[in-house]
Order: C-alpha cells, then structure tokens, then sequence
C-alpha cells in the first residue's frame, strides 16, 4: 500500500471522493496536484500544505484538452514524474433519456467522459517516460448497473469501466495500470443532492441506507483506501479490473432472510 | 504491518501456493492463523516458517469436503484462537482430468471438483458464520478465478464450480451484511504457483500452453503469490469495510480482454 513520494493527480479534488483520495494521498506521504474547477479546490491543499504535506492546487476543467495536458505536465514540471491518475472529476445529472437536453449530455459526457480520456491520454506519455504509474478511475455502480432517471450519467459512468478497461489492454506492457472503483452510495455533496431531489427526500436518505445489504452508506475514506491500493505497488497485478465498492448495493437486494 | 492485529484468521488450501502466500501475510499483517492443509509436512512446514517470521500460526488437518472433519476443525479453530473473523477458502482443484471439453469430463472429475471447489467453502463458511454472529462480524474471502466470469476452455468443472462459489459469496454478503459479516471473491489470473506447473504439466506442450497463456494478459507477465496476497490483506482489513459482495479480478487483465 506504500505510495510515499509518489507524485499523483487527483481531479474534482475540491470536495467528496475526490478530495477525500487528495487528502488520504498526502497524509500517505504522496505528493498530490489538486484539480477542479471550483477554486475550493484552494482550500483542500492549503489545508494539507499547513499540515506538513506536499499539495498544490491547480484550476483545471478537465473537459479542456488544453487544461488535461497541463495537469500531467504540471506534475512533470514541479516533481519531474507522474505515477498517479485519479480520474474523479464528475457531475451528475437527473433526468431520463427523453427529458435529457442535447446540451445537457454533451456537458454530462464531456466532464464524465471525455475528461477521464483527456487526462488520461496525456498521463500515459509522462508515466511510460517514468517506467510506469497507475491510472484509477472513479466509476460507479451505475455503470452496470442502474437507477432510474439518471440515463446520461449512467451510460457515462459504464463509459469509463470500459475505458478503463481498453488502457489496461493497451498499456500493461508498458508498465502503465488502468483500474476503475465502482462506488454505491457515498456520503458527499453529490449523493446528498441527489437525495433532495427525491419527492420526499428524508424518506429517501432513510430508505438508501437500507438498499445496501451493508447497512449504510460508504464514506470518502472507504473508496480512499482502495484507491491508495490500486495506485501502490501492492496492487502489481490488477489492471483493468472494477472493484465494486458498494457495500453490496448492487447485488439485488430484494429481501433478506431474518438471520 | 499491523493491518489485520487482533484478528482470527483460518486460511485452507494453506499448505502451498497462494493459500501459503495469504497465511504468510496475514500473519505478517499480526493475525493469529489456523494453517488448514491436506499435507501433514507441507502444512507444519508454513506454520514453522510463520513463527520463524514472529508470527502465530497453528496447523488444520483435514479434507474441506468432509462435513465432519470440517466441523471439528473450525470448532477447534475458533477454540483455540479465542473465535474466527476472517476466513480464507483457498484450497481448490482442478485439470483432475487434464484439459477436455465437457463431453469428455468424467462424472467422479466433475464431482470431486465442485465437492473441494464450492461444497468444502459452504461447509466451512455455514460452520464459521455462528462465530461471527453476536460479536464484530468477520470477513470471507474465497478464492476465486478469471474463470468464474470468463471462458478458459479445457476445464468446465473447475470454471462452473468458481462461477458458483462467487454466488455463495453474494449470498453470505446479501444474508449477513447487517450482521457485520464481508464477503468478497479474488479472481486470479495467471499466478505462478505449483496448480500452474501442473496445468502445464497437464498440456499437450507446456512450453506452447505458457506463451499462449501470457498472450492473454495485457500486463505481459504472469502474476506473484505476493501480488494475490496483497488484495486478500487488503479485502480482510478493515481498509475495505465499506467493500462486500465483490468479485475483485487481480488477472493483469486477462479477464478484460
């Protein structure tokens, strides 16, 4: 699980998962370049910084190929190397196919999507100049398995399990890993807005808590440390896998037997 | 290295090959582990060398299929240890009748592999859970293949049994996730162990079966016992709490392609 002095980027670092991973990175001794496109994402590093670790905050909208580039240049330029990607930035949208706006899915996919292809496309040439790296990208359970009403969200969202899939294909010769997390309900803004925009959204938070055969809700902290896993050398053998992180949320709970 | 400190771990299948590998580190990891292995030398064998590591480790005779013996030795287990939280089904057959397609398996082939492969892991796990019940839970974690969830021509039995012994996973997920009980499968790709010598051993030109095994892993190389026992520790620790029902593929992308 050892990543200290690793150099990682971590995109949509400003809140949730994916600050969650830039701050379990660092306290983990790895040196982390912080992107979103919120300035929060500020914040989040100084924080880390005032803590005695190596964080740096970049704006960067990921859907910007331009942007996408200077993230793995930006870790090449201050550390020399690049051994880590998490593809976390993602937006979520609530709506089904037929209500979906034409813009709405092209801005859907472009963050979702297209940003984890862009930042990856540029990572792979700094991190095969550096003997290799490891390339995680924040999924979903959505992605195989869905819920009603988000039909662009999920369709991306099984986009980047078989993204992620085509990388380890490609790169594992290379010595370049390409693995994705599948989170069910985590305990963030995202997942909390997605709550109140229930028609009843206590009955909702309540009831969501029940469908994992868990119990609860995960929190940043769980997909954190399976996301240090797959980016140490511990995980020397996994690429292209999905690790479904969900409590068991997508198993098909229907009804449990009094045990 | 103190990842799984406290814990009660009996790891089967524990006398060689990744079964080794996944007592060795969790014992390194400070788990107290009940080595269970059918080979009486093999088996005190890694129990010596766990406390020659400093760790504590104590060795299970037996055959996982019998439901006797699988009784009496998980009931010791957790007498001895002071109670069983994490368990380990690792001890799994296969090639019993070399590479055939299904009209060629034998019938006594076909059973013998799913007794060890899926019956032996039902036996341990409904023998282990009234350990976990009524304190902190536990984790499983059964072992698994690429060949749960893709075809590996040659060797039905073997690949059903896995498919099945990933639903038994779900099911203990599903059944006790409020109970504080984890269960998830690792399904390895190529891992040089012994099985792999005798899977080639078992080929036509085993020289031929290994390049052809290679090609099908994108990473270019087969994988560590180490690199297996890595996931287990991790899928065992409470680093994974939130992660249940899964089936974690550790194949250098053998499945994916």
């Amino acid at each position: 699980m050892e990543i200290a002095d690793r150099t990682a980027v971590v995109t949509g670092a400003a809140t949730g998962i994916g600050r969650g991973i830039a701050e379990h990175f660092a306290r983990a001794g790895a040196r982390v370049l912080l992107a979103d496109v919120a300035e929060d994402g500020a914040t989040a590093a100084e924080g880390l910084v005032a803590e005695g670790r190596e964080a740096e905050f970049v704006r960067a909208d990921v859907g910007d190929e331009s942007d996408a580039k200077g993230l793995a240049q930006g870790a090449l330029d201050r550390w020399g190397r690049l051994d880590i990607l998490v593809n976390n930035a993602a937006i979520q949208l609530e709506e089904t196919i037929e209500d979906t706006e034409s813009e709405q899915w092209d801005r859907l996919m472009r963050v979702n999507l297209k940003g984890a292809f862009l930042c990856s496309k540029h990572a792979i040439p700094a991190m095969r100049s550096g003997g290799g790296g490891s390339i995680v990208n924040i999924a979903s359970v959505n992605g195989f398995w869905v819920e009603p009403g988000l039909g662009a969200y999920c369709t991306a969202k099984g986009g980047v399990i078989t993204l992620t899939r085509s990388i380890a294909a490609d790169f594992g010769r290379d010595g370049i890993r390409c693995n994705c997390i599948c989170p069910g309900y985590v305990d963030t803004g995202m997942a909390g807005r997605y709550l109140e925009s229930q028609p009843d959204p206590e009955r909702a938070r309540a009831e969501v808590a029940t469908l994992h055969a868990i119990g609860r809700v995960g929190q940043p902290e769980d997909i954190a440390a399976c996301a240090q896993f797959l980016a140490s050398d511990a995980a020397g053998f996994a690429t292209g896998a999905a690790f479904v992180i969900d409590g068991g949320l997508s198993l098909g709970v229907v009804a449990k037997p009094e045990t | 290295m103190d990842r799984l400190a406290d814990r009660h771990a009996v790891v089967t299948g524990a006398s060689s090959g990744i079964g080794e590998g996944i007592a060795r580190a969790f014992a390194r990891e400070g788990a107290e582990v009940t080595v269970w292995g059918r080979d009486e030398e093999r088996t005190n064998a890694v129990c010596e060398a766990i406390a020659a590591d400093g760790g504590t480790a104590r060795p299970a005779l037996g055959d996982v299929s019998d439901p006797d013996q699988v009784e009496r030795i998980v009931a010791e287990a957790a007498k001895a240890m002071g109670g069983i939280d994490a368990v380990v089904n690792c001890a799994g057959i296969g090639e019993l009748d070399g590479w055939v397609p299904v009209h060629e398996h034998s019938l006594d082939a076909w059973q013998r592999t799913l007794a060890v492969n899926v019956t032996g892991p039902f036996l341990i796990s409904k023998a282990a859970i009234p350990h976990m019940l009524g304190g902190d839970g536990g984790a499983f974690l059964h072992i698994s293949s690429v060949c749960s969830i893709t075809v590996w021509a040659g060797d039905s039995a073997y690949s059903v049994s896995k498919a099945g012994l990933n639903m038994l996973s779900d099911h203990i997920a599903v059944e006790y996730g409020e109970q504080g009980i984890r269960s998830n499968t690792l399904c390895p790709g190529e891992i040089l162990t012994p099985m792999h010598e005798t899977a080639a051993a078992a080929s036509p030109d085993a020289r031929e079966w290994e390049q052809d095994v290679l090609s099908k892993h994108p990473i270019g190389r087969f994988g560590e016992v180490e690199e297996v026992a890595e996931a287990a520790v991790f899928l065992c620790s409470n680093e994974s709490g939130f992660m249940t029902g899964a089936n974690v593929p550790i194949d250098g992308a053998y499945s994916r392609v």
